[in-house]
């Protein structure tokens, strides 16, 4: 069974690319292209030269045209050349935050992520590769009974030894587009749920991820994903489709090298995007599942079974988002949602608010959240935020242990964060 | 009801006269510029150009075909350079350089105003364009 889910991703790669000899034949073709737009550059110059040593005013405009010249002609290279070589992007993002609350965790200053993106693109083939460095572990550990864990923002604080964070890799995935309907991708990469996808702190509007979000889908997987879409023109929209299928180790700390059990998870994401003119200008729905095991901290794995729906609608300057999620496992069911509408003022301002709740048995959590905050983005690389926010327990039956414990009591809190794009 | 136009009175698009393909839906050219479609049917890579993000045209391309603000495509930007690790489309400054990357690179696609197009690119028809 194992070696099937190895030999389908490489079957499918042999498929989809061509003889060598005809790779060969266009890198050829490509750099005589090359060649031959690097001579007309070098006239490009030489007219330029001669221009300016004539000096009248008059040959101003033709020196300027002639540099726009160059430029599109250099420009015209580097395309040619991305399709030859192709070159490595590199980003990254970094973000501070300050949080105060009524909560027992103190007012901190948090040095929170600081991630560096490299990608390339080659042909059909992509490879990206993120590193992160933030102060929570990526695997959080389930207790059995679910009796130890629940305290702070991401509910797994026991875990985390040295408090210093750690350097994670993210994301290190290769992907093959066949087409536009079929692309294969491997490697480790993010959930395909919406927020997983876009989590990073510029492209959010509160300074945290929903409360709901850690207890639910897992964050990452190591594995193959299929996906693809198919979109139909509906006058000047499209009505879109798309999906994403994946097989991936079971869930828990260190599935990067190896996995607990034969039977891999698996997941599977369906999206339609409806046909949008006029003020509506985005109407996306989606829906997930998965299956697999999580690790427990005795070192075995538990059955969990994962479903979401959620919806990004956009109209006008406002943005209203959705998450959805039940999941299973221990014979537990916990729930999570979010419900978060913004509004764009202007072009540098926006601001939102969110409600969100968790309620899960096996980290012995129940709170609901509410969140306003407001977002400066003087450019599109750089985000000010600043947000108050008020938790709220829940009362449930599953909190009711026998030994008893601290109960859990409402507190306000305000929390601000720098965020900036490279 | 009136029938969608086929060509803004503002801008053309245009792209590499060994293209094959003479029209595009709105949503299409869409796709190429937001690098969501990449292979044209002859197999060329398409290459979006851009114009400068304070030309007029560009303003005008983004609200009428992309749907977004310039503002607005900068942060999607941003998104897909975090998300799938893709950079925006490169950009000119002025006709003649878009018209010349465009005759220079075969799976070129870009815009220009009507009045600027000469014989060196193909002008393509946009359906469903408002």
């Amino acid at each position: 069974m194992t070696r099937i889910f190895f030999l389908v991703p490489v079957m499918a790669l042999a498929a989809g690319v061509g003889p060598a000899w005809a790779q060969g034949n266009e890198m050829a073709t490509l750099r005589a292209e090359i060649a031959k737009q690097e001579v007309v550059i070098s006239q490009l110059l030489r007219r330029i030269e001669a221009l300016e040593k004539q000096q009248p005013p008059s040959t101003t405009a033709a020196v300027q045209d002639l540099q726009g010249d160059i430029k599109a002609q250099e420009d015209s290279i580097n395309s040619l050349r991305e399709v030859v070589n192709s070159k490595v992007n590199l980003n990254g993002y970094y973000n501070f935050r300050f949080s105060a609350d009524g909560s027992e965790e103190p007012a901190a200053f948090q040095q929170h992520h600081l991630g560096v993106i490299m990608a390339k693109q080659l042909g059909k083939f992509n490879f990206l590769m993120e590193l992160e460095l933030q102060n929570v572990p990526h695997h959080p550990e389930i207790a059995p009974e679910g009796g130890e864990e629940g305290e702070g923002e991401a509910g797994h604080e026991d875990t985390d030894l040295s408090g210093e964070g750690q350097v994670a890799v993210e994301n290190a995935w290769m992907e093959y587009n066949h087409n536009g309907y079929v692309g294969l991708r491997v490697g480790k990469q993010l959930s395909p749920q919406y927020w997983w996808q876009n989590h990073y702190p510029n492209l959010t509007l509160s300074t945290t991820i929903p409360i709901y979000l850690r207890e639910l889908f897992p964050a990452e997987l190591v594995g193959v994903m299929f996906q693809g879409n198919a979109a139909r023109p509906v006058g000047n929209s499209e009505l879109g489709f798309g999906y994403k299928f994946y097989v991936a180790n079971n869930n828990f700390e260190g599935n990067s090298q190896s996995d607990l059990s034969d039977a891999k998870s698996w997941g599977a994401r369906g999206q339609v995007r409806f046909p949008a003119s006029g003020a509506v200008r985005r109407i996306d729905v989606a829906a997930d599942i998965y299956r697999g095991k999580v690790g427990l901290t005795d070192n075995t794995l538990a059955e969990d079974n994962v479903f979401g729906f959620e919806s990004q609608i956009e109209i006008s300057s406002f943005l209203f988002q959705t998450e959805w999620a039940r999941g299973k496992s221990l014979e537990q069911t916990r729930t999570g949602f979010y419900l978060q509408p913004a509004w764009r003022i202007d072009e540098d301002w926006i601001t939102f608010y969110r409600a969100e709740q968790l309620e899960s048995p096996r980290i012995q959590r129940a709170e609901r959240r509410h969140i306003v905050g407001l977002n400066y983005r003087p450019y599109p690389q750089i985000a000010l935020k600043g947000e108050l926010y008020r938790s709220q327990p829940l009362e449930r039956d599953f909190l009711h242990s026998e030994e008893g414990g601290a109960e859990a009591k409402p507190f306000n809190g305000f929390a601000t964060a720098a965020v900036f794009f490279f | 009801m009136e029938a969608p136009s086929t060509q803004s009175p503002y801008l053309v698009v245009i792209v590499n006269k060994e293209n094959p393909v003479k029209t595009l839906p709105v949503a299409e050219v869409r796709r190429i510029f937001m690098k969501q479609s990449r292979m044209w049917s002859n197999a060329e890579p398409m290459v979006p150009v851009d114009w400068d993000s304070t030309a007029a045209i560009r303003d005008v391309f983004s609200r009428q075909v992309l749907n977004r603000s310039v503002r607005e495509m900068a942060e999607y930007w941003v998104q897909q350079s975090m998300t799938q690790g893709l950079s925006p489309p490169s950009t000119q400054r002025s006709a003649r350089a878009v018209l010349r990357f465009v005759a220079s690179v075969p799976g070129a696609i870009s815009y220009v105003s009507p009045g600027d197009v000469d014989e060196t690119v193909a002008v393509i028809k946009i359906t469903g364009l408002k």
